[in-house]
């Protein structure tokens, strides 16, 4: 059921290989410190995109993250992958700054249950493309945005992503939900 | 089970991910990184390490401060055995002090020159009164100037030694280098 981060094989690898490049950055070579940033750019970059929806805001959020990890890199231990740590670092301070923006993300467990089965959008019909469905997800609003670019692109599961947003687990559930429906009917249009 | 959407998506998740940054935003980060003093951050082990030698350090100090043989202050002994104690705890502490200015003869031979200067009329003025004791009339009064001259000594060389120590730290910034523990 959920899209938590799944290894395979060859990621492992790849990331492996970039373990003696953090290994580089630690002492403190920036030649090391810009392959870093050319492998994670774009992943990092889209990341904050999809949450903030905003170039500007995404470049310095983008800007602050890699500033973040070269300075604290210490402390990231190679339990996690070297891209999974600077995700999180970069997810951090795009909510941040969200947040600037006054977005809340409200509980809304004392909000009477909605019946979402009901109304789910017969998605069978539609005829899904990659360009179409990215540009509906910026359509989105802030609230919604967030929490289904989590769980459905960076692979949170909603115990993670309640924890990243400061929210319950059932809250994190019913806005994914709820914008997953948003998200089809823009489509539908 | 997964839906129609998410299927998708993880089918295609790569194709998500096509905002290019501008290549400003590698140029403010390699300025940052550059700009920021680089501090050689020691691992945990290192750290230990250092702490380790710092007490080793200080313990050895304590050791000679309170092994150093009384020489020169016997004569006090007789007269007044405290004082002679004090006299030469001091002492010994003196010479500690002063090997510890001595590291600077290389760096800077002018302030040592200096430095030195004032505390050899210091101790002159000890070796002058330590002869006077044996034939004085009032023995008590040299020894408490004996004491008094010394601890002058110690006052002299601790500012002297701060004033290093405040050089060498400016010299540090110049140099953005440092060692954090």
């Amino acid at each position: 059921m959920s899209l938590q981060r799944k290894t395979n094989p060859l990621e492992t690898l790849i990331l492996d290989r970039h373990i003696d490049l953090v290994e580089k950055c630690r002492t403190g070579s920036s030649k090391a410190q810009y392959e870093l940033y050319r492998l994670y750019s774009r992943s990092m970059f889209s990341v904050a995109m999809r949450i903030l929806n905003d170039t500007g805001d995404a470049e310095d959020v983008l800007q602050e993250s890699f500033i973040d990890a070269f300075d604290k890199l210490e402390s990231f231990r190679s339990e996690s992958t070297f891209g999974g740590w600077l995700k999180r670092i970069v997810i951090n301070n795009s909510i941040n700054y969200l947040r600037a923006r006054r977005v809340k993300f409200e509980d809304i467990d004392n909000h009477p249950e909605v019946d979402i089965e009901d109304e789910t959008v017969d998605e069978e019909e539609l005829e899904l493309r990659v360009s179409e469905v990215r540009a509906a997800i910026q359509k989105l609003a802030d609230g919604y945005r967030t929490v289904l670019t989590l769980y459905l692109l960076e692979g949170y599961d909603h115990e993670e992503i309640a924890e990243i947003l400061n929210i319950s687990e059932s809250t994190s559930r019913t806005q994914y939900i709820r914008a997953k429906k948003r998200l089809l009917e823009i489509l539908k249009k | 089970m997964k839906d129609r959407l998410e299927s998708f998506v993880e089918e295609h998740r790569d194709e998500f991910d096509v905002y290019e940054p501008n290549p400003q935003v590698w140029r403010s980060i390699e300025k940052t990184m550059r700009n920021e003093p680089k501090v050689l951050k020691l691992s945990f082990n290192w750290r230990i390490a250092a702490a380790i030698a710092l007490i080793i350090g200080f313990g050895f100090t304590v050791f000679r401060v309170a092994n150093r043989t009384p020489q020169p202050e016997d004569s006090l002994a007789k007269i007044n055995p405290e004082y002679a104690q004090t006299a030469y705890h001091m002492a010994a502490l003196i010479d500690i002090k002063r090997d510890e200015l001595k590291q600077i003869q290389k760096e800077q031979p002018e302030l040592y020159q200096e430095f030195s200067g004032d505390l050899e009329r210091l101790d002159k003025n000890y070796q002058a009164m330590k002869i006077q004791l044996g034939g004085a009339a009032n023995q008590e009064t040299v020894v408490e100037a004996m004491i008094q001259n010394l601890q002058l000594q110690i006052d002299l060389l601790n500012q002297q030694l701060t004033i290093i120590q405040r050089i060498n730290n400016k010299n540090k910034q110049y140099e953005n280098k440092g060692i954090a523990l």
